[in-house]
C-alpha cells in the first residue's frame, strides 16, 4: 500500500463541495482545510495508482492545483527490488 | 507494513501536508543528513534533494531504508518550492526501480543492426571502456573535428564541469554542446546580447507580488506546476491581479489566464514592437529609466533561415550578430510600423486586446512578469524575440524588482546551473566566459594551471548541436559521445539524421551513450555504457532561478551502473596516457586532484569529490581564490578591455549549500555570513535578498529605480529593434498547417523515465494530433482516425483528437514528442534561429492526409 498526502487548491467557495467529492473517491480522505487548501491522504496499491487517483482530481470542478507534499512507497509490491 | 507502522505512516504524512498547507512545514521535516528519520520513525535516513524532472528545481527530501528509496517529501527549506511538489513527484522513487535498468556495459559488434532492438551483447567495464577510449583517441590523432560530445541540461554541476575540461583543455575541442541548445540557447544569447551577462536579474518570489503576469508561449500549468501553483495563488489572493496568455493555441494555461490572445506563429516579435511603439510614441516608457540605463542599437536584418548546412559560413551568417548604436530617435522611427492596426492584421490579435496588453506596460503603478520558455526560445527568431521582450520592460523600467520583470523559464533541472554557469556550449568556457576572448582565455588558463596561450588552440567556437548532426549525417564524425539526453527521438529532422533511407551517417560513426534505460539513442549506440541515476551519486542542479541546491547520494546504483564522473574519468585517463602539458603529466595536471591514477579510482568519497570540484569550478566567481586569476580579473597589466567582475556570478563554499537547501547566486560574504541575492542590480539590503554587495563592488548608486546593471558593458543594457521577419516556411497549397511539438505533464520530454510508469503511460497512452473541428471537416476525418503528417523532410503517422489537451487554431496542428512509437520529429524541421542556432520545433508546415 501507497499512502500519500497532498494539498488540494480549491477556487474560494468551492471547497465544501471539493471535499465531498474527494472523500467519494476510493482510498482518498480529507482531513483538514486551511483557507482553501485541502489536506488530502490517498491510500493505493501501488505509486501508479496512487498518481492516477491524483491526477483525476483536476476534473472536480474548482480544483486549481494539486500538490504532493508526502509519498511513502516502501510497499509498493510494483517497484523493482534493488 | 506493519499495522503500528501504517498508522504513523498516515499520521505523519496528515502532519505534513497539513504543515505544508499552513506554510510551517519546516519544523517537521528538519532534515539533518543521516540522522535517524524524525518524519517516518525508525530506522531510516534522510537526505536533502532536489527533483530531477522539470526546470523548476524543487527541492525533496529522500527517505531510505535498508538502501531503498521508501518515501519523498517537498523540502520546505527550499525556498523554489516550499514543501509543494507536483504530481511528477510520485515518479521520482519510479524512476529508479523500473524492470529495464540499465545494469552493465554493452556492446554492440555490428553496426548494421543500428536502429533495431538487437544487437548488444553484454561486456565488462574494461572492455568497454578499452574501446571507447581506444576510438576517441584514434579519432582525436586523426582529426579533431570528427569527434563530439553532446551533453544535456540533465547532467549535475561537478559532471559538466569535468566533461568540458576534458574536452577543452584536454583535448583542445570545442565540439561539445548541450541538449540546452534545443531548449533555451535563445534566452542565453538574448541575455548575453542584452546585459552581457546570463540568466534572469528577479527570480520565483516574484511570481507572489506580481500585478499582471504574461506568458509567451509558454504553458506553465502543464510544464511548470509548481511554478504556476504559485502564480494562481497570487491571483486568488488579490481580485485586482490579471493573467495574459499569449500563443498559438490554447493549452491548460490559457484556461485559468484572464484574457487569451491567439497569434499567428511569428507574429509575437510583430507584438511586442505594437507594445514598444504604443510606449514611445505616447510618451509612456519611463524617461527617467531610460534616460540612466538604457543604450539603443540596431541589428543585421533579412537574416534569412539555416536551410542548408553552410548557412553560418555564408556573408549573412556570419554578419547575423553584428549591432550599431542608434539614437532613441531613430529606434522611435524603426518601431512605427507596428501600429495596432498593422500589428491586428498580421497577427490575428483584436485591436482592442493589443491595447489591453500595452496598457498594462504603460501603467507605472503595475508590476509586471513576463514568462516565457519554448514558444519563445524555439523560434526561427528566438534570440529577437527574447530582444522584443526585454525591450518593452526596459522601456518601462519593469525589471528588477520585487514582482516585476522578465522571467525566462527553463525546461530541465539544471540547464541554467550546468549548461550556462559551467559553460557546456561550443563557443563557451565556465562561468559566462568565452573561447573567442583572449582575457577569457588567460583567465582559463589560470585556474586551470595551463601556461599561458594553451588554450589559444580553441579560441574557434566548435559544432553547435544541428552542426554536430547535420556533419554525422554526412559522414564527417567518426566519433559521438552522449550523455543524459535522448538525441534519436529529442533532435529534429530525425528522417535525416537517423539515416533513415541510405542507413548512412549514423550507421558509420563510432557513438556512444552513457544511459540509465534502453531508449532509441541506445538502439543506435556501438557501446551502451550504464550510468547512475539521480540520487544514486552526489550533484548539484542549478534552476532558473540562479538556485544552485545539492542533491546528496541516498542509495547504490544497481548492478554495474556507474557514476558518469568515474565513467569520463576513466576514458580520460585513458586517452591522455602518454600526453604532456608543459612538461607535466597531463591527466595528473589536469585532474590529479580528484582522481588516483595508479589506483584507477577517485580520491577520496563521492562527498570530498564534489567539494575538490566545486572549489575548483567556484575559483571562476571567487578571483580572491587565485592571484593569477585575480591579476587577469582585475586587467592589472592593462593589456585588456577592462575589468572582467567575474565575482558578478559569486558562489559559495560547498557546504553552504547543504546548510541552506540552495542558494541563489551571486551568494555574498558579509560578516562570515553566505547570503544569497534574490533580485539582481537593485540596491538594497542583501540580507533581504536585494545586490547590496555587489552594486557596492562595481556599480553605482542614486540611478533610477535603485538600479545598477554594473555586470552590463558601460552599465548599459541594450534595447535592440528586432522587426518581424515571417517563420522559415509558412503554409502553402502543399503543406497548408503549420505542425507544433511540445510537452505535457504526464510526459516529462522523451518520455524515458515516466512512460516506464504503466499507469502514467495509461493516463496519456499515446501521442495524439490535436486538429481544430473546422480542420478536421476541411479534411474529412474525425476522432481516432489515423492520419499521414507530412513535411518537406519527413512523415509520421498518427490519430487525430478534437479534444486533446490543447486547442488549436484553425490551421495549427500540435503533438507531443513522448512517444518513441509516434516520433514526430522524423518530419520537424532543423531551421535554426541564426544567432542562437537553436532549433524552431514549433512551426513546420506539414501536409494531413487520412491513412
Amino acid at each position: 500500500m501507497v499512502i500519500s498526502s497532498l494539498v488540494v487548491d480549491a477556487v474560494p467557495g468551492t471547497e465544501d463541495a471539493i471535499a465531498q467529492s474527494l472523500a467519494a473517491i476510493d482510498g482518498v480522505e480529507v482531513h483538514n482545510r486551511e483557507e482553501n487548501r485541502l489536506v488530502v491522504t490517498i491510500e493505493a496499491e501501488t505509486v501508479d495508482a496512487s498518481h492516477a487517483v491524483a491526477s483525476s482530481f483536476i476534473e472536480i470542478d474548482g480544483v486549481m492545483n494539486i500538490n504532493l507534499v508526502y509519498a511513502n512507497f516502501e510497499d509498493d509490491p510494483s517497484l523493482r527490488k534493488a | 507494513m506493519e499495522i503500528s507502522r501504517r498508522e504513523f505512516v498516515k499520521a505523519t504524512a496528515v502532519a505534513l501536508a497539513t504543515a505544508a498547507a499552513g506554510g510551517s512545514l519546516s519544523m517537521l521535516v528538519a532534515c539533518s543528513g543521516q540522522s535517524e528519520s524524525a518524519v517516518s520513525g525508525g530506522d531510516t535516513q534522510k537526505y536533502s534533494a532536489v527533483c530531477r524532472f522539470c526546470g523548476c528545481g524543487c527541492g525533496v527530501i529522500c527517505e531510505v531504508k535498508d538502501g531503498r528509496l521508501v518515501s519523498v517529501t517537498g523540502d520546505p527549506d527550499n525556498q523554489s518550492n516550499k514543501g509543494l511538489n507536483c504530481v511528477k513527484g510520485y515518479y521520482l522513487a519510479k524512476v529508479l526501480y523500473g524492470e529495464d535498468r540499465l545494469t552493465t556495459p554493452l556492446i554492440r559488434d555490428d553496426s548494421s543492426t543500428k536502429g533495431t532492438e538487437g544487437g548488444l551483447r553484454e561486456a565488462s567495464w574494461d572492455e568497454a571502456l578499452d574501446l571507447v577510449a581506444s576510438k576517441l583517441k584514434e579519432t582525436w590523432k586523426a582529426d579533431k573535428s570528427r569527434l563530439a560530445f553532446w551533453g544535456s541540461g540533465q547532467q549535475p554541476i561537478t559532471e559538466g564541469y569535468i566533461t568540458a575540461k576534458l574536452w577543452k583543455a584536454g583535448l583542445l575541442s570545442n565540439n561539445i554542446d548541450p541538449n540546452a541548445r534545443l531548449c533555451m540557447a535563445s534566452a542565453v544569447v538574448g541575455f548575453m546580447n542584452v546585459f552581457q551577462t546570463d540568466e534572469p536579474a528577479g527570480c520565483y518570489t516574484d511570481l507572489d507580488y506580481a500585478d499582471v503576469f504574461v506568458t509567451w508561449g509558454a504553458n506553465m500549468a502543464e510544464a511548470h506546476p509548481v511554478l504556476y501553483s504559485r502564480l494562481t495563488a497570487r491571483k486568488l489572493n488579490d481580485p485586482n491581479v490579471k493573467h495574459y496568455d499569449l500563443g498559438t493555441l490554447r493549452t491548460r494555461t490559457s484556461a485559468s489566464a484572464d484574457k487569451t490572445l491567439v497569434f499567428h506563429p511569428g507574429t509575437d516579435l510583430a507584438i511586442a514592437n505594437c507594445i514598444a511603439n504604443y510606449l514611445v510614441e505616447n510618451e509612456l516608457y519611463d524617461a527617467d529609466f531610460v534616460e540612466d540605463h538604457l543604450q539603443f542599437k540596431a541589428g543585421t536584418e533579412n537574416i534569412g533561415n539555416a536551410y542548408d548546412d553552410g548557412y553560418d559560413a555564408s556573408d549573412v551568417g556570419q554578419s547575423v550578430d553584428k549591432v550599431w548604436n542608434i539614437e532613441f530617435a531613430e529606434y522611435a522611427e524603426m518601431l512605427k510600423p507596428y501600429t495596432f492596426e498593422y500589428t491586428s492584421e498580421l497577427s490575428g490579435v483584436a485591436v482592442e486586446d493589443l491595447k489591453e496588453l500595452a496598457d498594462v506596460f504603460a501603467d507605472p503603478d503595475k508590476k509586471v512578469m513576463s514568462l516565457w520558455t519554448m514558444g519563445v526560445n524555439q523560434h526561427n527568431r528566438g534570440t529577437w524575440m527574447n530582444h522584443n521582450i526585454y525591450n518593452i520592460h526596459l522601456l518601462s523600467g519593469k525589471i528588477a524588482q520585487p514582482g516585476s520583470g522578465p522571467f525566462s523559464l527553463t525546461g530541465q533541472p539544471t540547464a541554467c546551473g550546468t549548461a550556462r554557469e559551467v559553460g557546456t556550449f561550443s563557443h563557451r568556457l565556465p562561468a559566462d566566459l568565452l573561447v573567442a576572448n583572449p582575457q577569457h582565455r588567460r583567465y582559463s588558463e589560470a585556474i586551470w594551471n595551463l601556461p599561458e596561450g594553451y588554450l589559444d588552440e580553441i579560441q574557434k567556437p566548435g559544432f553547435h548541436t544541428v552542426k554536430i548532426f547535420r556533419e554525422m549525417s554526412k559522414g564527417n564524425m567518426d566519433f559521438l559521445w552522449s550523455a543524459h539526453n535522448n538525441w534519436a527521438q529529442s533532435m529534429p529532422n530525425l528522417t535525416r539524421f537517423l539515416g533513415r533511407g541510405d542507413q548512412k551517417g549514423v550507421f558509420d560513426t563510432f557513438v556512444v551513450v552513457n544511459e540509465v534505460y534502453p531508449t532509441l539513442s541506445t538502439q543506435y549506440a556501438d557501446v551502451v555504457l550504464p550510468a547512475a541515476l539521480w540520487v544514486e551519486r552526489e550533484g548539484q542542479f542549478g534552476n532558473a532561478e540562479r538556485r544552485t541546491a545539492v542533491f546528496e547520494k541516498a542509495v547504490d546504483p544497481p548492478g554495474d551502473a556507474k557514476w558518469d564522473l568515474w565513467i569520463i574519468l576513466q576514458v580520460a585517463s585513458r586517452v591522455l596516457e602518454g600526453e604532456q602539458i608543459d612538461g607535466r603529466d597531463a591527466f595528473d595536471t589536469l585532474f590529479g586532484f580528484i582522481w588516483d591514477k595508479s589506483a584507477g579510482d577517485f580520491k577520496g568519497d563521492s562527498r570530498q569529490t564534489n567539494i575538490d570540484i566545486w572549489e575548483e569550478y567556484r575559483t571562476f566567481s571567487n578571483p580572491d581564490l587565485n592571484e593569477k586569476a585575480k591579476a587577469i580579473n582585475d586587467n592589472a597589466s592593462g593589456e585588456f578591455e577592462g575589468k572582467l567582475k567575474m565575482e558578478a556570478k559569486q558562489l559559495a563554499p560547498y557546504e553552504e549549500y547543504l546548510a541552506n537547501h540552495g542558494l541563489t547566486w551571486p551568494v555574498r560574504e558579509v560578516d562570515g555570513t553566505w547570503l544569497p541575492t534574490m533580485w539582481r542590480f537593485a540596491n538594497g539590503s542583501q540580507e533581504e535578498g536585494f545586490d547590496e554587495v555587489g552594486i557596492a563592488q562595481y556599480g553605482e548608486e542614486g540611478l533610477a529605480g535603485g538600479i545598477s546593471f554594473y555586470k552590463t558593458a558601460k552599465g548599459k543594457p541594450s534595447v535592440v529593434f528586432r522587426p518581424y521577419e515571417p517563420p522559415a516556411e509558412e503554409p502553402d497549397d502543399e503543406y497548408p498547417f503549420w505542425f507544433c511539438t511540445g510537452r505535457l505533464l504526464e510526459h516529462w520530454h522523451t518520455g524515458t523515465m515516466t512512460r516506464r510508469i504503466p499507469e502514467l503511460d495509461r493516463a496519456l497512452p499515446e501521442a495524439q494530433l490535436n486538429v481544430h473541428p473546422d480542420d478536421c471537416t476541411k479534411l474529412g476525418v474525425t476522432d481516432g482516425d489515423l492520419v499521414r503528417v507530412k513535411s518537406r523532410h519527413g512523415e509520421f503517422e498518427i490519430h487525430v483528437s478534437t479534444a486533446g489537451r490543447t486547442e488549436p487554431a484553425p490551421g495549427v496542428v500540435f503533438a507531443p514528442f513522448f512517444a518513441q512509437e509516434t516520433l514526430v520529429n522524423l518530419a520537424v524541421h532543423d531551421y535554426y534561429c541564426p544567432l542562437s542556432k537553436e532549433p524552431d520545433y514549433k512551426k513546420t508546415c506539414v501536409s494531413i492526409e487520412k491513412v
